[in-house]
């Protein structure tokens, strides 16, 4: 039996090292800005954020955030979001919260400046 | 015998009681009960706000040290007279499409305050009851309703009415000052609970370096405070003075304390680029 946060942390741990390989100065700005994004502006405007930045380093974020929650990718995640129920809805913000803040811890670790 | 009473802080700007260091998202989050997330002030802020106006407004040290208790290097002589509590939040400002902000409130936070309320004699309004999900409830005729919704943040919400909330905003506006009137909304605890997480203010900061005037590399921190408008409680009791030479009966040291409330007080952390400006009020 392990924790939660242990499950995401090992799993936004392996993405983030991935995407540090890359050396993606754009995927680690995202990471240290996502989570605030999301209390300010809401899961499901945050996600539609995402979106629109293209198919660069912050949908590849997008992408790897969805996986480590066991969503197909960032679609998926987005339109999850935008049709679930208020109580669903606040779950979904709280676990997209926790992880992104995974995210960002590893990429403050493991990406270089 | 002790002298008792309930105190109201109501936020007048932003009110960041930190906990110095967070690993979240927030570089500097505010304190909160670790079972609950519900925000508080620690007694202790209060406390040495209050003890460090006796001494701005010229107490003798006698008296200060039988109120305050002593200073540190001397703390064992003594107690001090006066037991400040946590301000633990009552109402929550939250952005509203309809009454500029909403007051919002929920059954659990409630219940907490009428424990203390009950602790200190005060007769408040009866208990709503309680939200369905996904329901707010709120005073007839007020201003957060339009076509029977209120709209809370991004959030949707029936709308139920209940003369019970109206008493409150009147009961509330009058022993807190706060804008309370036609505003109060209680809330699901689920939802409350979301809002207390999601809803409070978080501010990006910046330091600027001196040679180039943009910002300084890794020089970007968030804040999270509680909105202004908050509201928050705390009980106080006074005991007598244990002091050797300066005694004093519970009422002389509670009317002693109550003279320090009078005007504005700078509360938490970030004073300088002015948080915690709070007005506060004895609510009986």
């Amino acid at each position: 039996m392990r924790t939660r946060a242990q499950e995401w942390a090992q799993k936004a741990y392996e993405k983030v090292k991935a995407a540090a390989a890359e050396g993606a100065e754009e995927y680690k700005n995202m990471a240290l800005k996502f989570p605030v994004l999301v209390r300010q502006a809401g899961l499901a405007q945050a996600l539609a954020f995402l979106q629109s930045r293209g198919k660069g380093a912050h949908h590849a974020y997008g992408n790897d955030l969805a996986q480590v929650l066991g969503r197909a990718g960032l679609e998926a995640l987005a339109e999850e979001a935008r049709k679930a129920e208020l109580m669903a809805y606040l779950r979904l913000t709280r676990e997209v919260l926790q992880a992104a803040e995974w995210f960002k811890r590893f990429a403050q670790a493991l990406m270089e400046e | 015998m002790d002298a008792k009473a309930l105190l109201f802080v109501h936020a007048l700007s932003p009110l960041h009681a930190g906990t110095g260091q967070g690993i979240g998202a927030i570089d500097l989050p505010i304190a909160r009960e670790k079972a609950t997330g519900i925000p508080y002030l620690p007694g202790s802020s209060l406390k040495g706000v209050l003890r460090d106006r006796a001494r701005e407004k010229e107490w003798d040290e006698a008296t200060l040290f039988a109120v305050f208790g002593p200073d540190t290097d001397k703390a064992s002589e003594h107690a001090g007279a006066v037991q400040v509590g946590d301000a633990k939040l009552l109402l929550l400002p939250v952005r509203s499409l309809y009454g500029v902000f909403a007051y919002a409130l929920g059954p659990y936070l409630l219940e907490r305050f009428l424990r203390e309320a009950e602790m200190v004699g005060l007769s408040t309004p009866k208990v709503p009851t309680a939200p369905g999900q996904g329901e707010a409830v709120v005073a007839p005729g007020s201003r957060l309703k339009e076509g029977g919704k209120v709209y809370l943040e991004d959030l949707d919400l029936t709308a139920r009415e209940d003369p019970l909330l109206g008493e409150w905003e009147a009961w509330l506006a009058e022993k807190t000052g706060a804008p309370v009137g036609d505003r109060l909304v209680l809330l699901p605890d689920d939802l409350m609970a979301f809002l207390l997480e999601t809803a409070t203010e978080v501010m990006a900061r910046i330091r600027l370096d001196d040679e180039t005037k943009t910002v300084a590399r890794g020089a970007l921190w968030y804040e999270e405070s509680l909105p202004a408008e908050s509201l928050l409680y705390t009980l106080v009791r006074a005991e007598r003075s244990f002091r050797k030479g300066k005694e004093m009966p519970a009422e002389s040291v509670f009317a002693l304390f109550k003279g320090l409330l009078e005007g504005a007080l700078q509360l938490g952390g970030k004073a300088t680029v002015g948080r915690g400006l709070c007005r506060v009020r004895i609510g009986g």
